[in-house]
């Protein structure tokens, strides 16, 4: 189904009504209302809406999605509305409720025109309207660019334990698309409001806002709010989409989604499955998630690139929903806390993190520098091991495992940076020159700022870092580097 | 008696389905008390009115209920009352007893024996009413009618406002 405007019916002299038979907190059943349909609005008595989520024999399951005190016997009339919601440019730089209240104090968005509503809830698009996925999505960190490189219109799972850096990684890749003309949908799900106001004054601070919409389902919203969140979000992603435009969107985190989804179910009495979800859980996401990608230009061109986050317990991640995710993802990430309590960020466990789609995007240099780079730190592995057996080590292990060490440090980089591709290749590429396997380590490593700096500014090397991407191999970089790399003597300390 | 013989009976004097459902439970309460309580003791009900039914529901009716099959025949009694579809009229006011058993009587005698009404009491209808049918809600309120033609009127005493101030 296309992401066409909703038509909603205009209100006749008569309605049709029904009357709550039931309430289980945001549950309600309701007699009556003969030809309703899913997914259309109801309004009470008192004014409150809710949203028809299921047909039973008898009854209508209605989820309440304003907080009100329903009782039983008060009446529900339709509205001739579904559910959805206005979206267009106004909503740049707004944070938002799924159903489309703002929620940062600056006032009410632009008066609503019939246009401009879309369902929140609606199908992916088919195998015809899609493209190839071939342009590289850069998030302006280097470990991600070069190793696990991802696509526009790539959903790349984000999984790791508490404390692991994703947050801030989500929040860097929003933040490093601010020239890339990328329109990010920031989704939270189930955050405390305490996070939500964070995040907001976070994007605002770096600017970030600019090119951001926020939507924003709290801990404290019900349990209907929290499960449309992803879905508003992916409406407002497909609008900006048909415009043309590349869209990113970070689904936080969809392991709550599937908790409410589970707890929206079993209130409803519906049979649990495995771990207490419901059957359709796996649908829920996949329905969700398959409506990224990149688009052709009939169906208007544009990407939109997913980040779906789960926390997770890393003793045990092959439970349900990270396995689930993980099976209808291009890929995932792998974050450790044990890794970014050392200091090192993006806390990415290269070794089980993969792209399934991102290396077909990268050029030949980068594809080449990301091989050699993965078999120097894979090799380094196997050596590890070896050498806490042995005190003497050969030559040609201790250059590895050196080359390891500096590519390690090499690979880690502040928050809020942003390294441009090219950058990033030549500082990896110096990486691998000789100049640096025979300087001892602790000068690399205190000299790190001093190599990246003189690579962008320094005129020696900024011709080379700004064809890095042109040469016809990572071979070719790294020889220009060695005939130029001595000049850093002068450099460093 | 069939059940049906026994709901023409129970809905005799009823006229609304509150009072109907609240008669079924007096009259299971009753039964309880004369068949299972080891000392009868004197039935007292909501309001006189419940009692003077109750003493009019007659012996032939209440030889029907024993104690093998009096839960059951109530259960059963309850249910087919309550899928019997009412005329809901929102009103705003509280509509008399008096007024009830007219309007009853007048309504049983144009769309049948069993016909049952539900009175809500709505005062943001200003006046007028609503009728719920078939789960379809028909609004005849004057607050319909000005929210018709709200425009009309907001003209008119913006109109007479502008007139008055030119006075």
């Amino acid at each position: 189904m296309d992401n066409k405007p909703t038509t909603s019916k205009p209100l006749s002299s008569s309605q049709e009504v029904g009357f709550v038979l039931s309430v289980r907190d945001f549950l309600v059943y309701s007699d009556g209302l003969p030809s309703i349909k899913i997914n259309e609005i109801v309004v009470s008595e008192t004014g409150a809406r809710g949203w028809v989520n299921g047909l039973l024999e008898d009854r209508v399951q209605i989820l309440m999605i304003d907080e009100n005190n329903v009782q039983p016997g008060e009446m529900f009339k339709r509205s001739g509305k579904s559910l959805d919601l206005s979206v267009g440019q106004h909503l740049i730089g707004r944070a938002i409720n799924p159903i489309g209240v703002p929620l940062d104090g600056k006032g009410p968005l632009k008066k609503i025109k019939a246009d401009e509503l879309f369902e929140i809830d609606q199908e992916a698009s088919g195998i015809d309207k899609r493209q190839f996925i071939t342009d590289q999505f850069i998030t302006g960190l280097g470990v991600i660019d070069t190793l696990i490189p991802l696509g526009l219109g790539q959903r790349e799972l984000v999984l790791g334990d508490i404390r692991s850096g994703k947050g801030r990684f989500l929040l860097d890749v929003v933040i490093n698309q601010k020239q890339t003309g990328t329109v990010c949908v920031y989704c939270l799900i189930g955050k405390a409001t305490t996070e939500v106001r964070a995040i907001m004054d976070e994007l605002t601070a770096s600017g970030a806002l600019s090119y951001t919409v926020i939507v924003a389902a709290s801990a404290n919203d019900m349990a209907p709010l929290n499960y449309l969140a992803p879905h508003s979000a992916m409406t407002i992603a497909q609008y900006f989409q048909k415009l043309g435009k590349n869209v990113l969107v970070i689904l936080d985190d969809l392991g709550i989604h599937a908790k409410v989804h589970r707890e929206i179910s079993l209130l409803s009495d519906k049979s649990p499955g495995r771990e207490s979800y419901p059957g359709d859980i796996f649908y829920q996401h996949s329905h969700l998630l398959e409506r990224a990608g990149r688009f052709t230009a009939e169906f208007g061109g544009g990407s939109i690139t997913v980040l779906p986050a789960i926390e997770i317990n890393l003793n045990d991640f092959t439970t349900l929903i990270p396995t689930n995710i993980m099976s209808m993802t291009d890929g995932h990430l792998l974050f450790k806390s044990a890794l970014f309590s050392q200091g090192i960020y993006p806390s990415v466990d290269i070794d089980l993190s993969v792209s399934r789609v991102g290396r077909q995007t990268q050029n030949r240099v980068q594809n080449s520098l990301s091989s050699k780079i993965r078999n120097i730190l894979s090799q380094a592995k196997s050596l590890e091991t070896l050498s806490s057996f042995s005190s003497e080590l050969p030559e040609e292990t201790q250059i590895i495992l050196k080359q390891k060490n500096i590519l390690e440090e090499f690979l880690k980089q502040d928050f809020r940076t942003y390294l441009p591709l090219s950058l990033q290749t030549a500082f990896l590429g110096l990486a691998l020159t000789n100049y640096l396997k025979f300087k001892p380590l602790d000068v690399i490593i205190r000299n790190k700022m001093v190599f990246l700096k003189g690579l962008f500014e320094a005129r020696e090397f900024a011709q080379i870092t700004a064809n890095a991407l042109k040469f016809k191999s990572d071979d070719e970089l790294i020889a220009k580097l060695e005939t130029v790399a001595s000049k850093f003597d002068s450099l460093i300390k | 008696m069939t059940n049906a013989e026994l709901i023409d009976k129970l809905l005799i004097g009823t006229y609304t389905k509150t009072d109907a459902i609240r008669r079924i439970r007096s009259l299971h309460q009753f039964l309880e008390n004369q068949l299972f309580a080891s000392r009868i003791s004197e039935f007292t009900a909501s309001s006189s009115a419940d009692v003077a039914w109750l003493s009019g529901l007659g012996a032939d009716f209440m030889k029907e209920f024993t104690t093998e099959n009096m839960y059951l025949k109530v259960e059963d009694l309850d249910t087919q009352i309550k899928k019997i579809q009412a005329l809901i009229i929102y009103l705003p006011f509280e509509v008399p007893q008096g007024e009830v058993v007219r309007l009853g009587l007048r309504m049983r005698k144009d769309f049948g024996a069993n016909f049952l009404l539900e009175f809500r009491f709505d005062p943001t209808l200003i006046a007028g009413c609503a009728l719920v049918w078939n789960n379809i809600y028909k609004d005849y309120s004057v607050k319909k009618k000005i929210n018709l033609n709200k425009e009309i009127i907001l003209t008119s005493i913006r109109e007479y406002l502008a007139e008055q101030n030119r006075v």
